[in-house]
């Protein structure tokens, strides 16, 4: 044994206290990074040698450096991302639409048909008197543009959702593209033995984390350390592969294709399915339903009318504009819808159809939203069916599984507005030649209190109650949804950092420990170079 | 646990965003004075303040409806109170011409007066109240009786406002329940000198009287009265003539006339005290819906700020707090 082997000693020691402290800077530098999992270098002996019957030490080695990480809370952390990403979107975009229908300091749709209804009522004094009718024309084109408002609004809200819908799927694939080339390195660099890339690891995790919040997805390790992603069980990365997720709309639904297969309905969480519920809330529920309130109330408001008589002794025209123009979709190789119209105003129920071909050439025609069968029958070509108020002439050869979406409401809001024009054409008199009959009049305000089919045997005023209600029921549970997932979400979170995150102080240990030994190792070297000099010396 | 500087520092970032959403929300509270600001906030509160809204507007829209009828009732009972007076006034001419110790001179004035009332008459029955004439019934856009000979124009229809959720009330009397001769008895008088007089009412409510001799068969004189006004101006012609069986036989008309007038007034009357019940009742329910409305969504202006003053207090021990935490760590005792 030499007096050099101390230096070899002090050298580790140094060698092993510098990497120490490179560790606690680098984890001091990343104290504020969320996804960083503090990292601890693990010190080993050196291997021994022997002198005689003993062993002598050879000084200290860097066995590797681990972080502190558990995988148990990183993939609860991982799926509770997913559902607070569905939680939060939810609670978005109720309250959006709740603003749209909130009436508390404002006045929107309920007081517009208040004021409606009270220019009706101011009439009924004096049904003769021009200028109270030019008011009830005027309060029916601000009832017709806050119906057109509403829409507006919430088409908005539509268009929005329908953007971010977008850039949620670039984010998908860009997150799918980075996680690639991650795994790609990760591969290559954990080939050799058995150390781990942490900082690559770590920055894996948080991207794994990042797309968990937007999309459901499921993940495992391959042998070769890198990660498979699926989504709606297809990959979306599989160790350097990586698969593009598409988007197409389909009458205003988008729909997800990944690897080839359509994975619509297995996306259940993350922000993109609860944007895509989202959107199925605004159609089928609130636009459907404001639709329905606008076209169910003014065809009935026009059926009254009509039976009334005008101040120039006339019977009543359309006070509102009635339904016309039929929105319908055809999904089948040979038939064509070739003729649609309304047949009966009174019998219109205001909703949405699938005419359904089925076997043996009959047809069902079911209400789009409780999937009941209003009529079926068996197909003949030119032949038309009638329901709901609606006739539909269908064209041509249809094949099993041919569909036809048929609409009354889709586009009724666009074609909206108040018919008349001249004063002396509301019809509020159920005689001819009789100015001061109100009797039509009365009729027409009575529709304040009646029940209507078309609104589901609801009146007018609560019809909008129930749909204003129900959003604001939704908009709650969401809140309450979004605050316990946050909870949640931030208890593990709370965990994880408890088990990953830096303390400065303990770093600030650290970082004297590691340098008190590096001053010792130095010392240790500054001895034996003393040692050596007074062998020289002795030269 | 293991507390490290990314927990503390989470925790009170967290502490204080949450602080300082309590503070918003109260704040919201104050500045709109209300605690329902949006349908999440209570959603069943929300519904029941816009069903009050509703209530409320509907009461005040009643209200206006029942002023409107309140005036034109009113309008109708003056017409109908200057019309009795006149008849009162008729009446007391009409016995003046009739006394036989009367000569024609002051027979003269007698039916110079009963010229002028008729077309009094004819101006009520012509009377507008905003442009309506109050007395045609739905064809409120026409005179009742464009001239003096002519039968009623107007029709029986009643106008109907709405006075509250489920009652109407008719503002209108129509001109033919005082104007005209329906169910004028169909009878006949006999005179002190044996001549007969027949009355008759028509189809069109106008009166056909026969003046017959004492054989009761020969027609001395057929009279066509077209309504009441037509009756006094014909009453005065007759004194005028100085005719007085004609006058004897139109002096009939006055009482049957009279008393449908007073009948018309009772009428009025009894409505207008409806009303002014009416009122007040909407006057109560108006409180009692403003009270709930209130109680619903007005904010304890107290109770939110003592709130606010919680929240203050607390958010100011956080910062106090947070602050003593993150001044020191143990790098600064590193020399």
């Amino acid at each position: 044994m030499s007096i050099l082997s101390i230096f070899d000693i002090g050298k580790t020691a140094l060698l092993a206290n510098q990497t120490a402290i490179s560790v606690t800077s680098h984890n001091i530098s990343n104290v504020n990074n969320p996804d960083y999992s503090r990292q601890e270098v693990i010190l080993g002996v050196k291997t021994p040698i022997k002198i005689k019957d003993s062993f002598l030490g050879r000084g200290v080695s860097v066995d590797g450096i681990k972080r502190s990480y558990d995988k148990f809370l990183t993939d609860m952390l991982v799926n509770q991302e997913n559902t607070l990403g569905k939680s939060s979107i939810l609670k978005d975009i109720t309250s959006q639409i709740e603003e749209v229908f909130n009436e508390a300091n404002r006045e929107g749709l309920n007081g517009a048909i208040t004021k409606f209804f009270n220019a009706l009522e101011d009439l009924s004094v004096n049904p003769s008197d021009t200028s109270k009718r030019i008011v009830l024309i005027n309060e029916g084109n601000s009832l017709v543009s806050q119906f057109k408002i509403t829409e507006k609004s919430l088409e908005d809200i539509k268009s929005t959702i329908h953007l971010e819908i977008n850039d949620v799927v670039k984010k998908v694939n860009s997150i799918g593209k980075e996680l690639t080339e991650l795994n790609k390195k990760i591969a290559q660099l954990e080939a050799w033995g058995n150390a781990q890339v942490n900082d690559l690891r770590d920055k894996r995790d948080a991207l794994l984390k990042e797309l968990s919040g937007i999309v459901n997805v499921t993940s495992y390790e391959n042998s070769d350390k890198s990660l498979v992603v699926m989504i709606g069980m297809r990959n979306l990365v599989n160790g350097g592969v990586f698969n593009e997720l598409s988007m197409e709309q389909i009458s205003d639904t988008p729909r997800f294709k990944l690897d080839g297969i359509d994975i619509s309905e297995r996306i259940t969480g993350g922000k993109l399915s609860g944007l895509v519920d989202s959107l199925g809330l605004i159609n089928n529920e609130v636009l459907y339903k404001l639709r329905k309130l606008a076209a169910g109330f003014s065809n009935e408001f026009n059926i009254i009318h009509k039976t009334g008589y005008d101040l120039n002794s006339n019977l009543g025209k359309d006070f509102f504009t009635s339904l016309s123009d039929i929105h319908y979709e055809e999904y089948s190789q040979n038939a064509a819808i070739s003729f649609i119209s309304v047949n009966n105003f009174s019998n219109l129920k205001f909703d949405e159809y699938y005419i359904n071909i089925k076997a043996g050439n009959t047809y069902d025609v079911v209400n789009k939203y409780n999937n009941q069968i209003i009529t079926s029958g068996n197909y003949i070509s030119g032949s038309p069916i009638v329901f709901d108020g609606i006739s539909v002439t269908i064209s041509g050869a249809v094949s099993e599984g041919d569909s036809f979406f048929i609409s009354p409401l889709k586009t009724f809001l666009k074609d909206f507005g108040v018919k008349i024009t001249d004063p002396k054409e509301v019809a509020l008199a159920s005689l001819p030649n009789s100015s001061s009959d109100n009797t039509n009049l009365l009729a027409l305000l009575n529709l304040k209190n009646k029940t209507l089919g078309s609104l589901n045997n609801q009146n007018v005023y609560e019809f909008y109650n129930t749909l204003a209600s129900k959003i604001g029921v939704l908009s709650t549970s969401a809140d309450a949804n979004l605050k316990f997932d946050q909870n949640l979400y931030n208890e593990i979170s709370n965990k994880k950092i408890a088990a990953q995150g830096v303390n400065l102080d303990e770093e600030a240990v650290n970082l004297i420990r590691y340098q008190r030994s590096f001053e010792a190792a130095a010392k240790v070297i500054q001895v034996a170079n003393e040692l050596y000099d007074t062998l020289v010396k002795l030269l | 646990m293991r507390i490290n500087s990314q927990i503390l520092y989470k925790q009170i970032v967290e502490s204080i965003a949450q602080k300082n959403w309590e503070i918003y929300t109260a704040h919201e509270k104050l500045s709109t004075s209300k605690k329902i600001n949006r349908p999440s906030d209570d959603t069943t509160s929300y519904i029941k303040a816009t069903n009050y809204k509703v209530k409320l507007n509907s009461i005040a829209q009643f209200k206006k409806n029942v002023d409107y009828a309140e005036g034109s009732l009113k309008f109708v009972e003056t017409q109908v109170n200057d019309l009795n007076d006149t008849f009162d006034r008729v009446d007391e001419l009409t016995t003046l011409g009739l006394n036989a110790t009367e000569d024609s001179v002051s027979r003269n004035a007698v039916a110079e007066e009963l010229k002028n009332i008729s077309y009094f008459m004819l101006g009520i029955a012509n009377s507008k109240y905003e442009g309506n004439y109050v007395f045609s019934g739905l064809k409120s856009d026409q005179k009742s009786f464009p001239s003096i000979t002519s039968t009623y124009n107007g029709d029986s229809g009643q106008i109907n406002i709405p006075i509250d959720e489920v009652s109407f009330m008719g503002i209108n009397f129509t001109g033919d329940k005082l104007f005209t001769f329906n169910g004028f008895p169909n009878e006949s008088l006999t005179t002190p000198d044996n001549k007969h007089i027949y009355y008759a009412t028509q189809t069109d409510n106008s009166l056909k009287i026969e003046i017959r001799d004492t054989d009761n068969t020969t027609v001395l004189k057929t009279i066509n009265v077209a309504n009441v006004m037509d009756g006094v101006y014909k009453l005065s012609e007759a004194f005028k003539k100085n005719d007085t069986l004609e006058a004897r036989a139109l002096s009939e008309i006055i009482p049957f006339s009279k008393n449908k007038a007073i009948i018309a007034q009772t009428e009025v009357g009894a409505k207008l005290s409806r009303l002014e019940k009416q009122q007040e009742t909407m006057e109560e329910s108006d409180a009692i819906y403003k009270k709930l409305l209130s109680n619903v969504q007005d904010t304890d202006i107290t109770v939110v700020a003592t709130e606010i003053a919680n929240i203050q207090a607390s958010l100011e021990a956080l910062r106090l707090s947070s602050a003593k935490i993150f001044s020191q760590s143990l790098l600064d005792f590193l020399r």
